[in-house]
């Protein structure tokens, strides 16, 4: 969105329309993907697509659009995760409740961690969210009263929608969770797209390019990467419930660095620089590991040289490849 | 092994992204019977995985791949180690590829969270794994557990301490702290005072610690008779290498659910020597079962059978045999038959406890020996004692089993 | 209790010795490439398999320590060379991913090229069993690798300090542009620095192998607390690493008397505090 939307808001009117066609096809394309999805991979797959999506999509709100490289977003999709997760198996089964609960607990803890450390730059800041994400973690695996330990958090049970006058509406089908998580990523997409073009989402990233300048012209830099932190932490607490909610376990790798690791792998796969990037990379990394596990039982190393040779010859990642292609068909067509 | 399958499910995985729509139904096909052995063969357990499927895949070979008149087919799944990758294997091979049975967790975690899927979808798991809540807080109807007890292998190896050692007396406990570990520790209390012994410390470690010395200069300062490791994998392995360090031969090392036959090989044989370890298989276990176990994997492998092997053929072998019992390949009559059937399997006479699905078996304790008595690459030990005394009832934490 | 404090405080330092080695490889390869290299950890067990595959053709334990060493600094110099250097026009992100797949593939590689089952070596007949010293044992072999961990970092500090390719690295690392300017081929001084740095991740790996043995997850295991070492001791310090590495193995130790089970967060914690209050570590300068 940097150099490519200077030059495209500097020419001329046709480019303007195609990028909003564009736009318009992109959400067409989302919505129409996330119904043919099923249909195409197992249900399960597919429902960790949207997840891990939502996922990415709220990491990439810190690292593609305010530059925020953080090792340590599956410490919120783990907090959410076993937040709802615990209010779940204990009897609490409304919908609307975990939902907040997984939004509050991944936004507090957000709040908490990105008021400490949101000042601090580059590796600084990396390598503390590395180390709070294993801080998180420690907890959560010695908190075993709560939170299962080591074995995860078990019994987890799916969630019931009472509506008034219409009757309550459970999640147990596999099916209709996929509707539920669908619904929650399509919001999602929507509510990061128009944040990230909202003026919120341009000074984020003029301070990405241009921190000091940013702020000499009166912005308060750091309050505004708070708020992308404490977005993005709650999202990924959301993505985390529906994890949980999913395999009716949160398990204890969901926290790891590890997963933090690979959400960032998701990210830069996919392409940091548009909207669907990161679900495209969410999409490619599950099924890869999918399909590589079955072809060799050294899979991890084919993944491995993926990831090495994407970031070689795609440096914008799998979708910046289509869009220059497209924006290059655009230019060709406007010219004529 | 077992190729066609796998190449089906990689082309189909590999089409699903694809153009062509695969429906997920398609692989279930009728008349077949499938069997997932989702086992990991990346990450900390890597070296179980292979072992795992080649002990799943004998069994079947041994039964003409087909019970019943209906053919049988194994899928291989990598749980890599992490219940998150378990349940999805799990969960994706019973949605597309119509599996309705299970085995291969190596790590308790993911067996357990496995087992969540399992009640839900209604698949016969036959775990294995030390954690004592597949029969106890969290057992399930549709769960069955392969490995003994902790209770039975903490008896079992202190029994033989006593006897052999009359002598030793006081223990030092070194404890992985979490669930499996503070399990091995309760039982150490209770069967310490059932046989005599004084525990004189205790250290907590966490899990996956590669540093043990600072917990070693306690021990060797405590000068216990007997080190017992609760702890167990890739920790216990490094633990008794740093202890080797010190020299301290007055102290013998024992290990009740410590280190099965197929990590031995990762000490160096003066590390081993003198181990006094439980065993929840060993090749040398003399049963007819056994024999020809060991008899058909070293002829197809040139190789000695370790647990992860013995496991993965003893389960597939019992589920047959189940089906046949029950003259059905329908889960809930399998587990029908499995609750009431006595057989002879390949540790010797054994029988599932209804009430918490525990399988009841004899365990073993094996004591390890110096190189120069070892009559090959693998003869590791020889073994010493068995017992199989189950879990007092009264400790058992398993509510009543749900109907079908 | 205080033999016991005395006994905890000889061992830590020993092992924060090895943990000191292990840190100063990663703080010079981020000096130079200004990344934490998410590959350090592979390295080092890769020098653990190489200097066991030495000992167990007959060579002695100090080339198989060679080995491990070379054989490193050459997996890192391919690092450079084939995963480090292409990614670096993709930007920043894309150099730690790249090193995060370059992990992934090196720990497949060594279960490929020595199995799936961990591998363990005895030191040799001259290190075994423990010297008594009264309050404490001390096993022979962690006194001798502590004192070697020293002896190598104090070289490494002599060739830096007082050579003229150290004088070359410690421009490079300082002012990358104006040593361009000068006519170094900085290529070549990142492509060394990356070779000494990961050759000495790959002799802490050959060092630990009679303590942790070989196995292909040793290096995540390893890699955690060197990242706390490196930060702790400064991110733009390049020998804070050393002093905080026997921080580490002390603290580490300590809390075994108190809270072993602790001890892991107690580190992370640690790590916390010193970058919140002390953001560039206990020995860096602003």
């Amino acid at each position: 969105m940097t150099e490519e939307s200077l030059a495209a808001s500097q020419a001329i009117p046709s480019v303007k329309a195609g990028r909003r066609t564009f736009a318009l096809l992109k959400a067409f394309a989302a919505i129409a993907a996330v119904c043919v999805l099923p249909l195409v991979m197992p249900i399960n797959i597919a429902t960790e697509i949207l997840i891990y999506g939502m996922f990415a999509m709220a990491t990439n709100l810190l690292i593609g659009t305010a530059g925020l490289f953080s090792f340590g977003q599956a410490a919120f999709f783990g907090v959410g995760g076993y937040a709802a997760g615990y209010f779940l198996a204990h009897g609490w089964t409304s919908l609307p409740l975990v939902l907040f609960m997984a939004f509050a607990s991944g936004g507090l803890l957000a709040a908490m961690i990105g008021g400490l450390i949101i000042r601090r730059l580059g590796i600084y800041f990396m390598m503390l969210t590395f180390a709070f994400n294993q801080l998180v973690y420690y907890v959560i695996y010695s908190w075993h009263s709560v939170t299962g330990g080591e074995d995860g958090l078990a019994g987890i049970r799916r969630p019931v929608l009472d509506l008034p006058l219409i009757g309550s509406f459970s999640f147990d089908d596999n099916r209709s969770l996929y509707g539920l998580v669908c619904v929650l990523f399509l919001l999602s997409i929507g509510v990061l797209a128009r944040l990230v073009q909202s003026p919120f989402g341009l000074v984020l990233a003029a301070a990405r390019q241009n921190s000091r300048r940013t702020i000499s012209l009166g912005y308060h830099v750091p309050a505004l990467q708070l708020a992308a932190y404490v977005i993005a932490g709650a999202v990924s607490g959301v993505a985390g419930a529906l994890f949980g909610m999913l395999y009716r376990i949160m398990p204890i790798d969901s926290v790891h660095w590890a997963a933090s690791a690979y959400v960032v792998f998701m990210v830069v796969i996919g392409g940091q620089r548009s909207m669907l990037g990161p679900v495209i990379g969410a999409a490619v990394f599950i099924w890869l590991q999918g399909l590589f596990s079955l072809a060799w039982t050294r899979w991890p190393l084919l993944l491995g040289l993926f990831v090495i040779i994407i970031m070689t010859y795609l440096p914008q990642g799998l979708v910046g490849l289509a869009s220059q292609r497209w924006m290059r068909a655009i230019k060709r067509g406007a010219r004529v | 092994m077992q190729m066609t399958p796998t190449r089906r499910a990689f082309l189909s995985y590999a089409a699903a992204l694809g153009a062509a729509p695969i429906l997920p139904a398609v692989a279930q096909k009728t008349g077949t019977v499938t069997m997932g052995v989702i086992t990991p063969t990346t990450g900390t357990f890597a070296y179980a995985g292979d072992l795992v499927a080649r002990g799943a895949a004998l069994a079947l070979e041994m039964h003409g791949s087909n019970v019943l008149g209906t053919n049988v087919r194994l899928l291989t799944r990598d749980d890599e180690g992490k219940p998150a990758s378990g349940v999805r294997r799990v969960q994706e091979a019973a949605t597309s590829d119509g599996m309705r049975y299970f085995i291969g967790a190596y790590s308790s975690a993911v067996g357990l969270a496995e087992s969540e899927v399992a009640q839900r979808e209604k698949l016969l798991q036959f775990a294995a794994g030390g954690s004592e809540d597949f029969t106890g807080t969290r057992c399930g109807r549709y769960t069955f557990q392969w490995s003994a007890h902790p209770y039975t292998a903490i008896r079992a190896t202190l029994e033989y301490v006593r006897k052999s050692f009359p002598q030793k007396k006081t223990i030092y406990t070194l404890t992985a702290d979490y669930v499996f570990g503070h399990a091995l520790l309760k039982y150490t209390r209770i069967v310490a005072a059932e046989l005599g012994f004084e525990l004189v410390g205790n250290d907590n470690h966490p899990f996956g610690e590669r540093q043990y010395t600072q917990y070693l200069t306690k021990v060797v300062a405590a000068k216990p008779d007997i080190l017992l490791l609760n702890t167990a994998g890739a920790d216990a392995v490094t633990a008794i290498r740093q202890f080797a360090n010190f020299g301290a031969d007055n102290i013998s090392v024992v290990g009740p659910w410590t280190l099965e036959v197929d990590q031995l090989a990762e000490l160096a044989p003066e590390m081993r020597t003198g181990l006094i370890l439980g065993q929840n298989y060993y090749p040398d276990v003399d049963t007819p079962a056994n024999k020809e176990f060991v008899a058909a994997y070293n002829k197809k492998f040139a190789a000695l059978p370790g647990y992860s092997s013995a496991y993965a053929y003893d389960a597939i072998r019992t589920l047959l045999l189940a089906m046949e019992n029950a003259n059905s390949v329908e889960v809930p009559a399998v587990i029908k038959a499995l609750e009431r059937m006595s057989w002879d399997g390949v540790l010797g006479r054994m029988s599932i406890d209804p009430n918490t699905h525990q399988l009841v078996r004899p365990y073993f304790v094996a004591r390890c020996k110096p190189a120069s008595a070892m009559r090959h690459t693998a003869d590791f030990a020889e073994i010493v004692a068995t017992g199989n005394a189950p879990q007092p009832s009264q400790l058992n934490e398993c509510k009543q089993m749900p109907e079908l | 209790m205080l033999w016991l404090v005395s006994a905890q405080l000889v061992n830590g330092i020993a092992i924060g010795m090895i943990y000191a080695l292990m840190s100063f490889g990663l703080s010079i390869i981020k000096g130079l490439l200004n990344i934490p290299n998410f590959a350090h950890g592979a390295l080092y067990a890769l020098g653990a398999y190489i200097c066991y595959s030495a000992v167990s053709m007959g060579l002695p334990f100090a080339l198989g320590l060679l080995a491990a060493f070379a054989g490193a600094a050459l997996a890192g110099w391919a690092l450079q060379r084939f995963a480090i250097q292409p990614a670096s026009k993709s930007g920043y992100l894309a150099q730690l991913v790249t090193l995060f797949g370059a992990a992934l593939v090196i720990e497949q590689m060594l279960l490929i090229g020595w199995g799936t089952i961990g591998l363990s070596y005895s030191p040799p007949p001259l290190l075994r069993g423990a010297v008594n010293l009264g309050f404490t044992v001390v096993p022979k072999y962690i006194a001798f690798a502590s004192v070697f961990s020293a002896l190598v970092i104090v070289s490494v500090w002599l060739l830096i300090e007082r050579t003229k390719f150290g004088a070359y690295l410690r421009a490079g690392i300082e002012r990358p542009d104006t040593t361009r300017a000068l006519g170094i081929n900085v290529d070549l001084l990142l492509g060394v620095g990356m070779m000494m740095g990961a050759g000495l991740a790959g002799l802490a790996g050959g060092l630990a192998l009679p303590l942790v043995g070989a196995t292909s997850t040793m290096g995540g295991d390893m890699l955690g607390i060197a990242f706390v070492v490196l930060v702790i001791g400064g991110l733009g310090s390049l020998y804070g690493s050393v002093a905080a590495g026997v921080l580490v193995g002390v603290v580490q130790s300590l809390t075994a008397i108190a809270a072993p089970a602790a001890s892991t967060a107690i580190i992370y914690a640690a790590m916390i505090g010193i970058l919140l209050f002390r953001p560039q570590g206990l020995f860096g300068e602003r």
